[in-house]
């Protein structure tokens, strides 16, 4: 029997097949293949609880653990770092909880966090450096690498502050306009921002290449002009201020 | 295969853990290194790396892995020693250490230090792993005795027999954990001293002291309490046998406040130079 195989047959026991290690291991082996067996399960536990704290805090425990339970037993871990394992919880809270989106949003806003909490460093642009002498034309703005945004229906910011800082949560509310939430470290900070539609798109503009310039432009067609190039320049002021634009250039 | 010697360093050591981050950032703690758990920064950046910097500043740094798998049959993982490669190169440790397991196969991966079997084909397999290591990092590695709750029926060789024969064909060193070989010995039924004189006395680099708790039906590696007495004992042998090695005591659970520790760390000073004086009488 090659090692290859018993490595197979012991991922099989690991994941639920508890007789097939039994010729490989004397009888007086099975308690200590219980504690493998256990050990497993345990460790991902913890993982997830880790990662999805706020999560847990809002469905309760027993909630929150027959989910996480039924991720184990559907998802077994293929990264090197376990902190990748909870990449797919979110898809399945969706699913478990198809009429309650916070539930889904709060574990996608624990998940961005805790990818912001040791994503890529990069350089600041702070509000002292926007006095210098900046071409607006042709202006290009870089966001800090660890910025990510995704919509949601639901107050999720809101119950998530409330729940970290122990407080009552808010009562759940649905948006009736577009939003989302943008996720970003500020210094060893991990920060987020519950946002509307307009400011939104011009992130993804900006995101997507599009220059200060354009940004105003594109601003200006929905708003008209006054009012876009005014807009534009809050995004920016707001943007630098909260430590998320990595260079203006 | 390329030899790769490894020079000892002497001294006593403690797992970095986040509680102690602000104490040993102010570079006072009387510790000679210090040792990271690889994988909590092998990461891009933010408060870890940053942290891990400024203790590299202050002190010797030892990096200690969980996710090497070097007993995996179908081989290793490039994205993860490619990582590791350049956290090493970041933070140039004293070396560079794993455990003598296995974690995954196939693209799973337990995150588990899982039992080998001591065959001559496992023997094969790792040390063929710890080639391709050693020549990718351009350094030794050491390979950690782990604790283990089960022994597969086909052995060719005891845990001992095992690590001797791969230090010796593979160019590697060991990380002793005495308290691992007395969970072992009590679950599998063998004893501590014994597997120590099967140890060869020029490979080990690094001993490790911790706790452990009774479970069900076996002592379990659970570094959540002091080193017990009998673990002391063992340790005191391993001196006498090996010498002045670096040595340090591994915390990962119920974690106490530092001071707590440096006396359990100065408790390992004495038992060391102890060890060292009746070592020095004998000869
Ligand atoms: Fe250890």
């Amino acid at each position: 029997m090659s090692l290859l195989d018993m490595q197979r047959q012991f991922r099989s026991f690991l994941l639920d097949d508890p007789n097939v290690l039994n010729r490989y291991v004397s009888a007086d082996a099975i308690p200590g293949l219980a504690v493998y067996h256990y050990a497993y399960r345990a460790q991902l536990e913890e993982c997830m609880r880790e990662t999805f704290e706020r999560t847990w805090a809002w469905l309760g425990d027993d909630d929150f653990h027959d989910a996480i339970h039924r991720y184990i037993e559907n998802h077994s871990p293929t990264s090197w770092t376990i902190s990748d394992y909870g990449d797919h919880f979110v898809n399945m809270l969706d699913t478990l909880h198809p009429d309650s989106p916070e539930v889904g949003e709060l574990a996608l806003l624990d998940w961005t966090l805790r990818r912001a909490f040791d994503g890529p460093d990069g350089a600041v642009v702070t509000t002292a450096a926007m006095a210098e002498a900046i071409d607006w034309d042709h202006a290009k703005i870089r966001f800090v690498p660890t910025l990510r945004m995704f919509a949601v229906r639901s107050n999720c910011g809101a119950l998530w502050s409330a729940m970290a800082s122990e407080k009552v949560p808010p009562v759940v509310e649905y948006f009736a306009d577009a939003a989302a939430i943008r996720v970003w470290r500020d210094g060893h900070s991990c920060r987020f921002q519950t946002i509307d539609e307009l400011e939104m798109l011009a992130v993804n503009y900006i995101a997507n290449g599009a220059s200060f310039a354009e940004l105003c432009g594109n601003l200006a067609h929905l708003l008209g002009d006054e009012h876009g190039t005014s807009a534009a320049g809050e995004f920016l002021a707001a943007w630098v201020g909260e430590g998320l634009v990595a260079a203006i250039d | 295969m390329r030899t790769h010697h490894l020079p000892a360093f002497e001294g006593f050591g403690l797992g970095l853990r986040p509680v102690h981050y602000e104490e040993i950032l102010g570079g006072q703690v009387p510790v000679d290194f210090v040792e990271i758990i690889s994988e909590n920064f092998m990461v891009q950046g933010g408060k870890p790396l940053a942290i891990l910097e400024r203790v590299r500043a202050h002190y010797p740094v030892v990096m200690h892995g969980v996710s090497l798998s070097i007993g995996s049959a179908d081989g290793l993982k490039l994205d993860y020693l490619q990582k590791l490669k350049e956290l090493a190169a970041r933070i140039q440790p004293l070396w560079v250490s794993d455990h003598l397991c296995w974690t995954g196969v196939e693209g799973f991966n337990s995150h588990d230090l899982l039992p080998l079997p001591y065959t001559d084909e496992a023997l094969d397999v790792v040390c063929t792993n710890v080639n391709v290591v050693q020549d990718y990092l351009g350094r030794p590695i050491l390979l950690e005795n782990p604790s283990t709750y089960l022994g597969y029926s086909q052995a060719d060789y005891s845990e001992p027999e095992f690590l001797a024969e791969l230090c010796r064909r593979a160019g590697c060193y060991l990380l002793l954990d005495v308290n691992n070989i007395y969970v072992s010995g009590v679950n599998q039924g063998f004893d501590p001293f014994h597997y120590l004189s099967a140890i060869p006395k020029d490979y080990v680099r690094q001993m490790h002291l911790a706790g452990h708790s009774q479970g069900e039906s076996r002592l379990i590696d659970t570094h959540d309490q002091p080193v017990p007495n009998a673990v002391w004992s063992v340790y005191r042998a391993a001196c006498e046998r090996f010498g002045s090695v670096a040595s340090m005591i591994e915390r990962d659970d119920n974690i106490p406040p530092l001071n707590e520790l440096i006396d359990e760390l100065n408790i390992a000073r004495t038992v060391a130079s102890v060890a060292r004086r009746s070592e020095e009488c004998l000869v």
